[in-house]
């Protein structure tokens, strides 16, 4: 499994109600304030879900997942060394 | 070192003694720092002062609805200064909470950052939403500018009357420093929470009142200008709020961060050296869960204490506490945004009585009545009732008040105060005098330290066109925290997925009242009596929120 883009924008419309047309990849989320970082945990929770792998809590912070762009390359960083 | 005196003199005060002191650091992306220093910080509150002195009327409520930054203090501060009467709302709010505190209020003029720009853009469209039409919007822009942001202002700006606060020139002049005239029991604050009308409603705070629970937090946690507080909480919350004007008041740097993740929490405590940590429930249950620890042997070693406040843990976690933050001193507080902090657990009661919230806060009374009003004996569950410190001066729409503030039914020499809060908690008090909470008897909930009435909720389902029917249940799970199930029936002929109605209450509602499931009904199971089934709809809940 792994996290798509489009799987992403839609979480962030269905569940944040950002409006996804504005942001690009690298459109600040949690620090612009956009998002607020009491859905995090959330967010967690879908990420994993979605790539079907646990994160170790401990590594995860704000900034990794302050942007769609960010999500990706943290997600797949991590989807690559455990499932390639 | 002064434990006394008026909260914005001493800010000027700490301005003159130690300028180049950190007040306030924001922790921004990318782990940086941005340090406001006292000298900075109070040149900033007078500018926010002398500008609320020309514009508006004397005594107005100005909602500020940004997220915490140091303009965001310089604004409260400034409000103080000006005596007009401050409004942090949760940055969470969407447009229907906004709408009703404008209304409530009557403000003519409001504070607002970028992020919130978004969303009163979001709500310009819902037509229950009219009211965020009606102020000023003075717009705070970060630097530097988002474009994201000034897009949005450039949109707005024929709907919306928009202004951008800039400074003003330097010869203008600057407004004395001096709140020395206020009646200190006219209302400094305004703080918005939820009701179970289905709207928010403002508690208003007197000067007093705020000077003086910020005097007993500082003389309770025995703060001093070495401190180091880390802010994860929201200034629309009391508690994140008392711990903004105590550090100021003892002149100690308060650092803001926004994250409650464990890791980001590790993360500034550690950078900034912190010492002391205002926290609600679920961010000790989170950092417990994933095991996290505070090292404080080393990187951690100035922590000093932490507090569990707005809401309780479970047993077990309660326990675990201690070893999360070893030799850290834990302090429980309880209260209300109606009635600050009624009790405290001092950390030396922690091995003995961890599941009391304590006793009675500094100047505070407190008593536990039966359904006739008389005193509860020791064990005996029955209200709460508050008097003395913390106490509302009311609601800011009066109708609300006579139930909650009530004449004390313990006026007496011993405690001299007219008024008393009925707390609508359940709990005793046993024969050492430790507090207990035993529940409420309506439908509020906590949701990670938020207080959540389900009504406000079933309100924004019922407002989604093609919505006939709603109701909204809390679940708890077995760490003791709430989870909403929403449950909808449609009208005739609509169309509405659960996804789209979540859709639609994301934008209608705060995060932490978005409803885990959304569930779809083609009827509401109902009672006898025809009443909703509540009993049937927890059973339903239960099983669709998977816990």
């Amino acid at each position: 499994m792994a996290l798509t883009r489009d799987k992403l924008m839609d979480y962030l419309n269905r569940k944040l109600g950002i409006d996804v047309s504005e942001i690009d990849d690298d459109t600040l989320l949690y620090s612009s304030g956009m998002a607020d970082s009491f859905s995090m945990v959330d967010m967690l929770i879908f990420i994993e879900s979605e790539a079907g792998f646990k994160l170790d809590p401990t590594d995860v912070t704000l900034d990794n997942l302050d942007s769609v762009g960010r999500i990706l390359n943290f997600v797949n960083a991590r989807n690559g060394g455990q499932s390639a | 070192m002064r434990r006394e005196g008026r909260l914005v003199p001493l800010l000027h005060e700490h301005a003159r003694r130690q300028p180049a002191r950190t007040a306030v650091t924001q922790r921004l992306p990318g782990g940086r720092y941005l340090e406001t220093s006292y000298a900075e910080l109070a040149r900033k509150v007078n500018l926010f002062s002398g500008l609320f002195r020309r514009r508006l009327r004397p005594g107005a409520i100005i909602p500020i609805y940004m997220g915490k930054s140091a303009d965001c203090i310089a604004a409260i501060y400034g409000a103080l200064e000006s005596g007009h009467v401050f409004s942090c709302l949760n940055p969470k709010f969407r447009g229907p909470q906004i709408s009703a505190v404008l209304q409530a209020s009557n403000a003519d003029a409001a504070l607002v950052d970028g992020p919130g720009l978004m969303t009163l853009r979001n709500s310009l469209s819902d037509p229950a939403c009219e009211a965020v039409r009606q102020p000023e919007w003075l717009l705070l822009q970060g630097d530097p500018p988002v474009p994201l942001f000034e897009k949005a202002t450039r949109e707005l700006s024929g709907s919306l009357k928009i202004r951008h606060f800039n400074e003003p020139p330097a010869e203008e002049p600057s407004t004395a420093a001096d709140d020395r005239h206020e009646d200190a029991h006219l209302p400094a604050c305004c703080l918005f929470t939820s009701g179970s009308t289905g709207t928010p409603k403002g508690v208003l705070i007197s000067r007093r009142d705020l000077e003086n629970r910020t005097w007993a937090e500082v003389e309770w946690f025995e703060l001093g200008s070495e401190d180091v507080l880390l802010s994860i909480l929201p200034f629309s919350f009391d508690v994140g709020l008392n711990q903004l004007m105590t550090a100021l008041a003892i002149g100690c740097e308060l650092v803001l961060a926004d994250s409650w993740l464990p890791a980001d929490i590790l993360d500034t405590a550690a950078a900034r050296r912190v010492s002391g940590i205002s926290g609600v429930p679920s961010i000790w249950q989170d950092m417990l869960r994933v095991q996290a620890r505070f090292d404080t042997a080393g990187k951690h070693k100035s922590l000093r204490y932490i507090t569990v406040s707005g809401g309780s843990l479970p047993s077990r976690q309660l326990l675990e506490l201690p070893g999360l933050a070893p030799g850290v001193a834990i302090f429980k507080t309880y209260g209300q945004t109606e009635a600050f902090r009624a009790a405290s657990l001092r950390p030396s009661e922690f091995s003995t009585k961890s599941e009391s919230v304590g006793r009675a806060f500094t100047g505070v009374r407190l008593y536990v009545v039966n359904e006739s009003g008389r005193p509860c004996a020791p064990g005996e569950i029955g209200e709460i009732v508050h008097s003395g410190l913390g106490v509302m001066t009311g609601y800011l729409q009066s109708a609300d008040t006579a139930l909650k503030l009530r004449p004390n039914p313990f006026f007496s020499a011993a405690d001299s105060h007219p008024l008393a809060v009925f707390t609508g908690d359940y709990g005793c008090i046993d024969d050492d005098g430790y507090l207990f909470l035993r529940g409420r008897h309506d439908t509020m909930l906590k949701i990670s330290g938020n207080r959540v009435y389900p009504e406000e909720i079933t309100r924004q389902l019922l407002a989604i066109p093609g919505v006939a029917m709603a109701e909204v249940v809390g679940v708890r799970d077995d760490s003791g925290e709430s989870h909403l199930a929403a449950f909808a029936s449609l009208a005739k002929g609509a169309a509405l997925s659960e996804a789209e109605i979540q859709r639609s209450l994301a934008a209608r509602l705060p995060s932490y009242m978005a409803p885990r499931r959304v569930l779809l009904l083609e009827e509401m199971p109902r009672t006898a009596s025809g009443k909703p089934d509540k009993q049937e709809l927890l059973a339903l809940a239960r099983r669709s929120v998977n816990l």
